[in-house]
């Protein structure tokens, strides 16, 4: 078993690694986390897609230490 | 009171120095923005989605950014016992999550979760319905494991993920 992944590389499996990646996407459900995640995210492409860029507020910067 | 910040690709001019991400190890975020993040972005290899204070001076000064790629992942065992059609193929399309930093003082604020959201939207909302895209992907440093699975991603949970410095996580697009 094997795990290949660097940040601008593609992710290799192999052994124990790919069939537990393969239960986890077959038995695997969408979470709360996930649905709102991909709902906000949608959100904020099409914004990006129409606007050419996304605004919000955040709250008050903290200075630096 | 509040910050006004504005996501939007990187541009000519932009001032992508001066990040200020608070740990040595994360130096290599900083370096990537300031060195490799603009070519990258005109030559096509990656692309950079950065944040900036609305309010700032021009330049617009960069307290954030996303950086994607296209990715798969490569598997031997084959997922066509959960699919509803036949992919005779082990390699699975993915936009991975190359790089992505939020500045110290903003950490916490929610800059980072729409960073990350805004990458799963686009993969979703602009990738999938036009060029197969199954997963969105990442290497995650361990102390953000959590951040990104209330972002929705799933650790792949097995002894050796854990071992790596970077475990691999994964959000599967076909489920929403």
């Amino acid at each position: 078993m094997s795990i290949s992944s660097t940040a601008f590389g593609r992710v290799v499996l192999t052994g124990k690694d790919a069939e537990k990646f393969k239960s986890q996407v077959r038995y695997g459900r969408a979470s709360a986390a996930s649905r709102s995640a991909v709902t906000e995210g949608v959100k904020l492409a099409k914004q990006l897609s129409a606007n050419g860029s996304v605004t919000f507020r955040l709250p008050k910067i903290r200075p630096a230490k | 009171m509040a910050d006004e910040v504005t996501i939007r690709t990187i541009e000519p001019g932009d001032k992508l120095s001066g990040l200020s991400l608070g740990l040595a190890e994360h130096q290599p975020l900083k370096t990537f923005l300031l060195r490799d993040a603009a070519k990258y972005h005109e030559s096509n290899l990656a692309k950079t989605y950065g944040a900036f204070l609305s309010d700032s001076d021009t330049p617009k000064k960069a307290v954030g950014y996303v950086t994607l790629v296209c990715g798969e992942i490569a598997t031997e065992a084959q997922l066509q016992a959960v699919e509803t059609a036949t992919f005779n193929y082990p390699h699975y399309p993915a936009l991975k999550i190359a790089r992505l930093a939020v500045n110290k003082n903003l950490q916490g604020g929610g800059l980072g979760r729409r960073l990350t959201r805004l990458a799963i939207g686009i993969a979703k909302d602009e990738i999938c319905p036009r060029v197969g895209c199954r997963f969105v992907t990442l290497d995650a440093k361990k102390g953000s494991i959590t951040f990104y699975e209330k972002q929705g991603f799933k650790l792949l949970d097995t002894t050796e993920n854990m071992k790596r410095d970077h475990p691999v996580m994964f959000l599967d697009l076909n489920k929403h």
